[in-house]
């Protein structure tokens, strides 16, 4: 997710990936190609509608989501679970054996006394769609963020990863 | 998380970054401070803890979090 959204780069790029002239969009969008030249040189800003109207006229859509701030602690978990997730698409089979013989260490360790809804919501995440997992993995929300502290997804990456995600996230904190 | 596993969690991370002593914030910190069977059962239903170097060194953090943070081996080995 983006938190700073710069129209004129947004503009640019949607355009660009449709291969429309800057006339060409002005037509499409019902506007003229002066205005299409001024947004994407940041000269004038175009308000969130007009925004919408023109990245519609190129064939793609607009999404503005609206996202609690993370802390660095949120940032960087998110971060580790990406990479997780991107050995999940390699090996889904793989990581969630391990997942599921991580839950049982989990609960061994808590002896009953973590947070029992979440350890059940994982074991149903397990053993759902492949797609409701990476979710999770890479959801900002408070529910994702949640889960993911007490993520079962423990030596999925080996310490090397780890360390490559941590020291990358690090410079984007 | 139990008073025990906490201290060991506190003993890792303080090796991490070669300390004699880490300081322990958020919910944690008063298992830390008080025996466990003079608290409410909430104080141990995390199963992470926070913790820092005295200075509040972010390379220190991120020396801990390598060792025994997130998804690290000694989180696979433990539980916690």
């Amino acid at each position: 997710m983006v938190s700073f959204v710069d129209p004129s780069q947004l503009l640019r790029e949607a355009r660009d990936a449709s291969g429309l002239s800057q006339r060409e969009l002005a037509a499409c969008a019902g506007t003229s190609g002066p205005t299409i030249a001024a947004y994407e040189s940041g000269a004038k800003e175009p308000r969130l509608s007009t925004l919408d109207r023109l990245v519609s006229a190129t064939g793609q859509h607009l999404y503005v989501r609206v996202g609690r701030h993370l802390t660095r602690t949120d940032r960087r978990s998110l971060a580790l679970h990406a990479a997780v997730n991107a050995r999940l698409c390699e090996d889904s089979q793989a990581v969630l054996r391990k997942a599921r013989k991580n839950m049982v260490t989990m609960r061994a360790a808590a002896k009953g006394r973590a947070a029992q809804r979440l350890f059940a919501e994982w074991d149903e995440l397990l053993d759902g769609p492949l797609t409701a997992v990476s979710e999770t993995l890479l959801s900002s929300s408070e529910h994702a963020c949640d889960l993911r502290q007490v993520s079962p997804f423990a030596g999925v990456l080996n310490d090397g990863e780890r360390r490559a995600v941590i020291a990358a996230a690090a410079v984007l904190l | 998380m139990n008073r025990e596993q906490l201290l060991h969690a506190i003993r890792a991370a303080a090796s991490a970054i070669n300390a004699h002593d880490v300081v322990v914030i958020g919910s944690q910190a008063i298992l830390a401070s008080i025996p466990e069977h003079q608290l409410p059962i909430e104080a141990t239903r995390s199963i992470e803890a926070d913790v820092m170097s005295r200075d509040g060194n972010a390379s220190d953090a991120d020396s801990i979090d390598a060792m025994v943070g997130e998804l690290s081996m000694f989180h696979e080995t433990h539980g916690y």
